[in-house]
């Protein structure tokens, strides 16, 4: 409190006025009175002060009626003012208040106090710029003043804002004309205090007031309300910004921790899928997002996403998400787009209203945050988060989704180039298999047309003369390479198909007895010379197979069991049923297969060293083309061996039904 | 088989005083074995075959020939080694008969000693003239480098 002149006067007049009295009724006006001990001071001596203000000395120089009204009124004022104090210091230490409410209490004490009719505090935000956050309501305020949204400062207010050396002392300040008090015309003017603390305003106080009567100790006391406030919303303001710190630094490391889990992601995962749903699932932890959705079209087909990942959002939402046109709303490159999910009906359909109004009512949502995903300057996709009405993003919430999303981008780089790289990878190891195949299918071209060239050469030659049965055994030879050539080719070409995928199965319901029994006659003439054994229980179920296909891997199993075993050894088919397969074996006692071996002999062109393959006229792929034939029946080809004791090869083929 | 004069149209060299040289054949192929042992024994030589690396060497120690034709991709012991086997203790002429074409394979064998390289398939007239060749510069020449007797 400024005023301490005049101690001794004080008391005196304090204890004459204590007897005239306008004080106790004043007192019981008032709920705040009661309470004796706080601390502004003795109610004697302020309330002398005030009555005596410095300079003027109402009994002598004023001795008038009207004079001593107006005093009475003026100490009136200041006892209530006073009282207000109290209030309002008592209502400051209450914790917690936000500044709008800290404003709005004060103004109310004010005028319930009954010091003013009117009061009312507008506040700046923290940065200066003259944000009008908060007014008191009152009696005699303008009609059209709306207290919500109170729009610019009046031009007093700003003024006193802007001006640091500005009279801290109450000025008067309804000079504008834009006051929105009302009865200024009822002899009142309007009197604006800066809320500040060390030099920082946070506001202005302004009451309605008969300017002309204001005493000094009024102003004094105005002035301390207007300390206690402006201390307050410094310290709310400092609270404030310590807890918004603290917010942003836990939010901060949450979003560091988060765009580290996401390059860890991004390196380790190498799927797309998987990467982007881990990448998503950590954007909607970290932003307490629920239903959020990532999309990736291809560029040249925008009809269908490539991918997407959904999560909480069924297929329709998704795909109208998706669908949201974004030229002419996007902003910089991986900037955040927010579209409002308004419900006002004549706002611009973003969404189907079916799907709008689902989301909205159901599932809450507000707003939606898109996000486009870039890999290599082109937009590839889209992030999209749907915020509920009760949650909002940060300024820096949102600088970590285009931090994410940038990261995505990136992502769909690396992704892109691992394609490129693993396409590349693919290529080279196909050009090695071509040569390699090439190589291979012109060795064994070269074979039989070697005899071929040989024997017709021979045949032209004129200083010789062949007798008519050997012109008939190069003849006969000429005719069976001739064979020979042609199934080699026969075989590329079935073995080219079943590569390609494009091989038809002309599947039918049948059974190894009726396969078996069509092959009657060529299975008689492969094992002549060896002890043929065929064990094919009757009562094995059906099998839904090609017939001719499966027909041929059993002779080409069969044929190799007799080109790699000596005549007179056993040679058996055998067939049983394994839970939802039949087993299919052919056993030879030949030379069996070493073990280095075992891993290639699918392969094609692949012999075991001998001739005896060549003088059945193998191709060197009856094993490559069975494996194929069996494995697009769905079945599997293995074979177990032990060398000189023979070989055992078994296939599975699936029962029908 | 008779021998019989050279009269056709196709340039085949006359070797004159045709001893019955012996011509050993190595291929795991049977067909190639038959035919290029009936040209041969039809113009006199005298033939024998091996269907594989280990039968050719036993057949070079038992038979002596004069000349080897070698396969190179057989069995047991595959053409490069049985080459390099042979030039171990002997200089008897090595035609190798082959599919593959290479220039490094060919280059290789007749760096390991091999006088000579055919390409399957082939004309059986190239196969006798380089055989006729081979015999007539070998006895022109003396026989010097022969150590196998």
């Amino acid at each position: 409190m400024g005023n301490h002149k005049g101690n001794q006067q004080t008391r005196d007049v304090a204890t004459s006025k204590d007897s005239r009295s306008p004080w106790p009724q004043s007192s019981r006006r008032f709920d705040g009175n009661e309470d004796e001990g706080l601390s502004f001071g003795a109610t004697d001596e302020i309330a002398g002060y005030l009555e005596n203000p410095p300079g003027v000395n109402p009994a002598e120089e004023h001795p008038e009626i009207p004079q001593i009204n107006c005093i009475e009124d003026e100490v009136e004022r200041c006892r209530a003012l006073l009282l207000a104090l109290r209030g309002i210091a008592r209502m400051l230490v209450t914790p917690s208040q936000s500044p709008r409410d800290l404003s709005r209490s004060t103004c109310t004490i004010l005028i319930e106090s009954q010091c003013y009719r009117c009061a009312w505090i507008c506040l700046f935000d923290p940065s200066g710029r003259p944000e009008v956050a908060a007014f008191s309501n009152g009696q005699g305020m303008s009609s059209d003043f709306n207290e919500t949204d109170p729009g610019e400062p009046f031009p007093c207010n700003r003024s006193l804002f802007a001006d640091p050396n500005a009279e801290t002392t109450p000025a008067a300040v309804s000079v504008c004309g834009k006051c929105p008090v009302a009865h200024r015309a009822d002899g009142l003017g309007t009197v604006g205090i800066r809320l500040e603390y060390e030099g920082h305003v946070h506001g202005i106080l302004s009451v309605s007031i008969p300017i002309e009567s204001v005493s000094d100790e009024e102003k004094e006391l105005l002035l301390e309300i207007a300390r206690g406030v402006g201390f307050a919303l410094h310290h709310l303001a400092r609270e404030q910004d310590h807890h918004r710190l603290v917010q942003e630094r836990t939010r901060w490391e949450q979003h560091t921790a988060a765009l580290d889990a996401i390059a860890e992601t991004i390196r380790r995962l190498a799927d797309p899928k998987d990467a982007l749903g881990a990448i998503l699932d950590t954007i909607r932890k970290t932003l307490a997002v629920k239903h959020a959705i990532i999309s990736v079209r291809d560029r040249k087909k925008v009809d269908a996403p490539v991918l997407e990942i959904r999560r909480e959002l069924t297929p329709e939402e998704a795909e109208a998400i998706s669908a949201i046109e974004l030229d002419g709303r996007r902003g910089a490159v991986a900037e955040p787009i927010l579209l409002p999910l308004d419900p006002n009906p004549d706002s611009p359909e973003i969404l189907p209203p079916p799907i709008r109004k689902d989301l909205v009512t159901t599932k809450k949502i507000r707003s939606l945050v898109l996000l486009p995903l870039e890999a290599r300057g082109e937009t590839t996709g889209r992030m999209c988060l749907l915020i509920r009405a009760d949650h909002t993003l940060a300024p820096d919430e949102t600088r970590f989704l285009t931090m994410t999303g940038k990261m995505v981008g990136l992502a769909f780089e690396k992704a892109s180039l691992q394609e490129i790289a693993a396409h590349a990878e693919k290529m080279e190891e196909l050009d090695r298999l071509r040569t390699g195949l090439m190589a291979s299918i012109s060795h064994e071209l070269r074979t039989p047309l070697t005899s071929i060239k040989g024997i017709a050469s021979t045949l032209v030659q004129s200083d010789v003369k062949w007798d008519a049965e050997t012109q008939r055994d190069f003849l006969k030879t000429l005719d069976q390479e001739s064979d020979k050539l042609t199934r080699i080719v026969s075989d590329l070409l079935q073995m080219s198909q079943l590569e390609a995928g494009i091989m038809r199965l002309e599947k039918t319901h049948t059974t190894l007895s009726a396969i078996t029994a069509q092959l009657k006659d060529q299975l008689k003439h492969l094992v002549d010379g060896h002890r043929f054994e065929m064990d094919i229980p009757p009562d094995l179920p059906e099998i839904y197979v090609d017939e001719v296909r499966m027909g041929e891997v059993i002779i080409n199993l069969i044929s190799n069991a007799a080109a790699y075993s000596d005549k007179g050894t056993r040679i058996a088919l055998k067939a049983r049923r394994d839970g939802n397969e039949m087993v299919v074996s052919v056993s030879d006692e030949g030379i069996g297969i070493p073990k280095e071996h075992i891993g290639k002999i699918f392969s094609r062109f692949y012999r075991l060293e001998s001739g005896a393959v060549r003088r059945r006229g193998g191709t060197g792929l009856g094993l490559a083309i069975s494996k194929g034939i069996v494995e697009q029946h769905g079945g599997r080809i293995w074979v177990e061996s032990e060398v000189g004791r023979g070989s055992t090869f078994s296939f599975t083929v699936p029962i029908a039904g | 088989m008779n021998e019989s004069p050279a009269n056709g149209d196709r340039p085949v060299p006359k070797v004159k005083k045709m001893s019955k040289e012996r011509i050993l054949v190595v291929d795991d192929d049977p067909v190639i074995v038959k035919f290029v042992s009936a040209n041969l024994k039809v113009r006199g030589f005298d033939v024998i075959t091996a269907e594989d690396g280990e039968a050719a060497l036993a057949a070079m120690e038992k038979s002596n020939p004069s000349i080897i034709l070698l396969d190179l991709l057989m069995p047991r012991l595959d053409g490069f080694e049985v080459c390099r086997r042979i030039r171990q203790f002997s200089t008897v002429p090595i035609i190798v008969l082959t599919a593959i074409g290479e220039a490094s394979t060919k280059f290789e064998l007749l760096s390991m000693g091999a006088d000579d390289y055919i390409t399957k398939p082939f004309d059986i007239a190239d196969l006798l003239t380089r055989v006729r060749a081979i015999l007539q510069a070998r006895s022109s020449g003396g026989c010097s480098a022969r150590s196998d007797s």
